[in-house]
């Protein structure tokens, strides 16, 4: 669990959020679900630019609260969206919703120890 | 100095918004939040911040909308867009560019970078803001110096460009950069209908050339309306202008009087470029050279104010300018010079429009540059009196009815002779009698004709035979200023005056030390119309007054004028031989 997250960067997150660190990590965990569903549900209606979109979106988040490698693979993609290659996109597709699932994980047990 | 900074945070995904907004937040600066583009303009509007930290991609308007809408709401404002995206593409960068953008920040974002991100945009911004204060700054006096210009200009004009130009024997141009070129001209009629003309040219531009034209044009109009003669009027502007204008500034000048009556020209020139007099008949132009320092230079003391007097025939014209004229510059930065001035008027000495070709040629010269355009230009033509076209002095014929009889005896030793003038206050005395103001211009010029006769002839001796040559008419006059400096003798005047209701008469006897002249044999001459402007000018005496008789051995001679109930204006011809 430990990889999943950088936990330096989640030290200095929580000094810099203070009070407001297990709200973030609660913001986290509630707009990656919206994200995951917009990103599923647009690949299921073959529309790429909203796949992008979120895509993009998750990968900012998950960058900000030290989930660098789901952000690498949100990254993978949004690029993969956008260059339409739905040969590969299924596969890292399921990627990233593995990923996320281990990060949430780790984040709700982080919430769950403040 | 940061505290009241307001910075709009627009981002749609809350976790960044949050940390973003945090990291700002602990910078010091007030924080707006935005969740959208939408979002994002309407918080621009409320609540005006002073940077922006925009998202790229959005749903709805995306960043670059955003940033389009937001650069041309602020307007001249300066509103710094950092835009929040790694974008590697090229496309984008630019886009960002284009709509504005002016930095850009990464995810996952680092506290250290937006710090220094921040700070120095804040420092473009201030810079911004004090140039844009400067500037307005800047415009606000630029204005306020206009303003001030503009009715410095207003009283500059009234000053120093009204007085008695608009005749038909005066043609002049004064350029519409000459406001404050510092070109003066001035020009009136003396009490005897002669006219006063004053060109002048003050050092430098700007205000400081105009301020000295006030006094200038003061102690002009003045000092020709109460007939004091050229050089006194020069002497008081001279002492006048050293006394107030700074050190190094001063004013170019050529004063004329020109008398109709008599047909001369008398000038003075203190550092202008010569003044022009064609002659018809003549085949040379005749230069009236500068032979003096400009005025407001010399103390009182070494000033010198003598003139010179030409012979000026009907038709003969007097062209005057300032050195703008000579030292218009061409685009290839080529003066126009002063021989092509000169070439001109000589070309134009038999077609009548010496002024409009000189105009025609400078503009020419000119181009259509116009950022030389420094010109004064002034012509005056000499007119029989008759066609004199403009007012002398204050004619305003009362008709006030009083009884008067007086007698008055003033008598100037040789002191006063070689100082004062006799002439202003005998003016200033007469004037105060309204029955004596419409004959105020004849009773002027017979006493002033009456007075340089008993002064050069009959106190100096002087030979009026010498006048009858045009050279001699220029030795006559150096003659006469040498003799000023040591004679001695007195001329005295008795000023009779009888005024019953509206009819009058007045008699003014001028008596002089002098020999005296054969009167008897002398006055024949005089009926000859071609030796008018010699001898004693008893022609013209004879035609303004009614009666004129000499007296003893000639050292005496009285004039008188009457008047009749009704009879505003005696100086009818027909009755002036007795």
């Amino acid at each position: 669990m430990t990889e999943r997250l950088d936990l330096q960067l989640l030290n200095e997150l929580e000094i810099l959020m203070e009070e407001d660190f297990t709200s973030l990590l609660e913001t986290y965990l509630r707009d990656s679900e919206n994200r995951l569903f917009e990103v599923s549900e647009a690949w299921e209606a073959h529309d790429m630019e909203r796949l992008e979109r979120h895509a993009h979106s998750l990968k900012g988040a998950s960058g900000n609260i030290g989930a660098a490698e789901l952000a690498t693979l949100c990254g993978e993609l949004e690029l993969l969206a956008r260059e339409d290659s739905t040969e590969r996109l299924p596969g890292m597709l399921d990627q990233v919703k593995s990923e996320l699932r281990e990060v949430r994980e780790a984040v709700q047990a982080l919430r769950d120890s403040r | 100095m940061k505290d009241a900074l307001r910075v709009l945070v627009v981002d749609d995904n809350d976790v960044d918004r949050m940390v973003l907004s945090r990291i700002v937040r602990q910078e010091g600066y007030d924080v707006v939040e935005a969740v959208d583009g939408a979002d994002a303009l309407t918080r621009f509007r409320d609540a005006r911040p002073q940077m922006v930290l925009l998202d790229a991609l959005m749903p709805g308007f995306d960043g670059f909308e955003v940033a389009h809408f937001i650069k041309e709401e602020a307007g001249e404002d300066f509103v710094p867009i950092i835009f929040l995206t790694s974008l590697t593409e090229a496309d984008a960068l630019a886009r960002a560019l284009e709509v504005g953008g002016d930095d850009f920040l990464s995810k996952p974002y680092n506290k250290i970078v937006l710090k220094a991100k921040l700070a120095a945009l804040q420092r473009m911004r201030a810079m911004h803001v004090t140039m844009q204060q400067q500037r307005d700054e800047i415009s606000r006096h630029h204005a306020h110096l206009i303003q001030e210009q503009e009715a410095a200009k207003a009283v500059f004009d009234n000053v120093a460009h009204t007085g008695n130009l608009d005749a038909s024997f005066i043609k002049y141009l004064i350029s519409p950069l000459a406001v404050f070129n510092g070109d003066v001209l001035l020009a009136a009629r003396n009490p005897s209908g002669d006219l006063y003309l004053l060109l002048g040219d003050f050092t430098g531009h700007g205000l400081t050339a105009a301020i000295g034209a006030m006094p200038l044009a003061e102690i002009f109009y003045g000092m020709t309306r109460k007939g004091f003669s050229t050089g006194e009027i020069l002497r008081e502007a001279n002492r006048k202008l050293s006394q107030i204008l700074p050190k190094g500034y001063f004013c170019c000048a050529t004063m004329v009087a020109m008398s109709f009556a008599k047909g001369t020209l008398e000038f003075w020139n203190g550092g202008l470029p010569p003044g022009c007099l064609i002659r018809p008949g003549s085949a040379d132009l005749v230069h009236l050279e500068s032979r003096h320092l400009p005025l407001g230079i010399r103390a009182d003391e070494v000033f010198d104010a003598s003139t010179r007097v030409l012979e000026m025939a009907c038709g003969d014209r007097l062209v005057m300018c300032t050195d703008g004229i000579v030292e218009a510059r061409n685009a290839q930065g080529e003066a126009f010079g002063f021989e092509r001035f000169d070439d001109i008027l000589s070309r134009a000495r038999s077609h009548g429009d010496a002024f409009e070709s000189l105009k025609r040629e400078v503009y020419a010269h000119i181009g259509g540059t116009g950022r030389d355009d420094d010109i004064t230009l002034v012509e005056v033509t000499m007119v029989p009196p008759e066609a004199v076209d403009l007012p002398t002095g204050e004619r305003a014929a009362e008709t006030l009815y009083g009884s008067e009889d007086w007698h008055l005896s003033y008598e100037l030793g040789p002191r006063s002779l070689r100082s004062s003038n006799p002439l202003p206050l005998l003016q200033q005395v007469l004037v105060e009698f309204p029955q004596l103001r419409p004959q105020a211009g004849a009773i002027f010029t017979v006493l002033s004709e009456l007075y340089s006769n008993a002064l050069e002839h009959g106190v100096m001796g002087l030979d009026s035979r010498l006048k009858r040559s045009a050279s001699g008419f220029a030795d006559y006059y150096e003659r006469r200023q040498r003799a000023l400096a040591d004679l001695d003798g007195w001329v005295r005047f008795d000023v009779r005056c009888e005024i019953d209701g509206g009819a009058g008469s007045l008699f003014v006897t001028v008596t002089d030390s002098g020999p005296g002249f054969d009167y008897r044999s002398r006055l024949c001459d005089d009926d000859m119309p071609s030796q008018e402007y010699h001898g004693r000018g008893v022609r013209l005496l004879r035609e303004l007054c009614r009666s004129l008789t000499y007296r003893g051995r000639g050292n005496e001679v009285e004039v008188m004028f009457a008047w009749d109930d009704n009879d505003g204006k005696d100086d009818d011809g027909s009755m002036a031989d007795d």
